[in-house]
């Protein structure tokens, strides 16, 4: 039987509901933990950017640190949603 | 020249090939270039010392003379780059040159995330996804494209921040591994010993990068420029700078 056929099966057993909500909450529960490892991650890059910014005065710095805040945002914005799923 | 004024003080009289060969010498009684004596008193010392300007990059680099000053930070070949500075610059140093690796050099993450960006569609194709609710779908999409976001970001900030700057004073090489390693280190150009350029590979010699390894005798034993465009006029620079910095010592001129 082919593997990608196999996967699919597993969906296709007759799961009950409490499997599918078990199944559900676990990827939940990843995905808040990936979101907030992300925003962790977006805070970061905008402390090296000041950092870099301060380091090395050039034309681009501002603009940069503009994309990473509103990564920031982004981030927090998509964890705020898989908070609410 | 003045009457009655040592030989040494005549600069015309000495060629730089000539104050080379007594060049340790001389090297221990540094003289500045322009001096101004009291005349009238008929004092042969000199009362006060007018360093002379530093001479610019285009005056003795053949090179750079060719180079047009650059306002575009992006580059990974910046010469002269123009409203740039670093924290550590000196009020007199000038960035001579400001390097970055070849954007050829990126392709590896770009075509990675090129692929990373279609592979949701392979999701789509084996309907992976669909006992899902129509949320949890948009949720697993958002957190593939928030990581594939991560990934680029932090990508392009590490090559942009990890610049190798050339000053007439200095060399810097600013590292920038990822986001919570960064180093920076420097070397005076007179320390610098020995510099070598190598291109190997098909990529490096079809796009004209390279490494350029500096040996020096400061604490820092070597810095590497890795895949930096040009290596051969890198080199050049260098040397020529090598070359200023020594005549600045014969000469007595003020660094």
């Amino acid at each position: 039987m082919p593997l990608l056929q196999l996967q699919l099966n597993i969906f296709d057993l007759p799961a009950s509901v409490d499997t599918l909500e078990l199944l559900l909450g676990f990827v939940k529960f990843l995905l808040v933990a990936g979101g907030i490892l992300y925003v962790l991650l977006a805070g970061l890059v905008i402390r090296q950017i000041q950092l870099m910014k301060a380091t090395i005065e050039s034309n681009f710095s501002n603009a940069l640190l503009i994309l990473s805040i509103a990564n920031l945002v982004l981030a927090i914005v998509v964890l705020l949603y898989f908070l609410l799923l | 020249m003045v009457p009655g004024m040592p030989d040494v003080f005549d600069q015309s009289a000495h060629s730089v090939e000539t104050t080379r060969i007594h060049h340790k010498h001389r090297v221990a009684n540094r003289v500045p270039k322009t001096v101004t004596y009291a005349v009238e008193t008929g004092a042969e010392t000199p009362v006060s010392a007018v360093p002379e300007p530093k001479r610019d990059i285009t005056e003795y680099s053949e090179t750079m003379r060719h180079e047009i000053p650059s306002a575009n930070h992006l580059a990974a070949f910046v010469p002269k780059p123009i409203a740039m500075r670093f924290s550590t610059q000196a009020p007199t140093e000038n960035i001579i040159l400001l390097l970055r690796q070849h954007p050829v050099t990126q392709i590896g993450w770009i075509v990675a995330a090129g692929i990373g960006a279609f592979l949701p569609l392979l999701f789509d194709f084996v309907h992976f996804f669909e006992y899902f609710p129509l949320s949890y779908q948009i949720g697993v999409y958002l957190g593939w494209y928030l990581i594939l976001l991560g990934f680029i970001l932090e990508s392009f900030i590490k090559w942009l921040y990890n610049v190798y700057i050339i000053t007439d004073e200095r060399i810097i090489d600013v590292d920038f591994h990822h986001l919570t390693y960064r180093n920076i280190s420097a070397a005076k150009i007179d320390n610098i010993e020995d510099v070598t350029a190598k291109t190997a590979g098909f990529l490096s010699a079809l796009f004209d990068f390279g490494t350029v390894t500096i040996q020096t005798a400061a604490a820092q034993r070597e810095f590497e420029f890795n895949g930096v465009p040009h290596p051969v006029k890198v080199k050049k620079i260098i040397n020529d700078l090598i070359l200023e910095e020594e005549r600045e010592k014969i000469e007595g001129r003020v660094n």
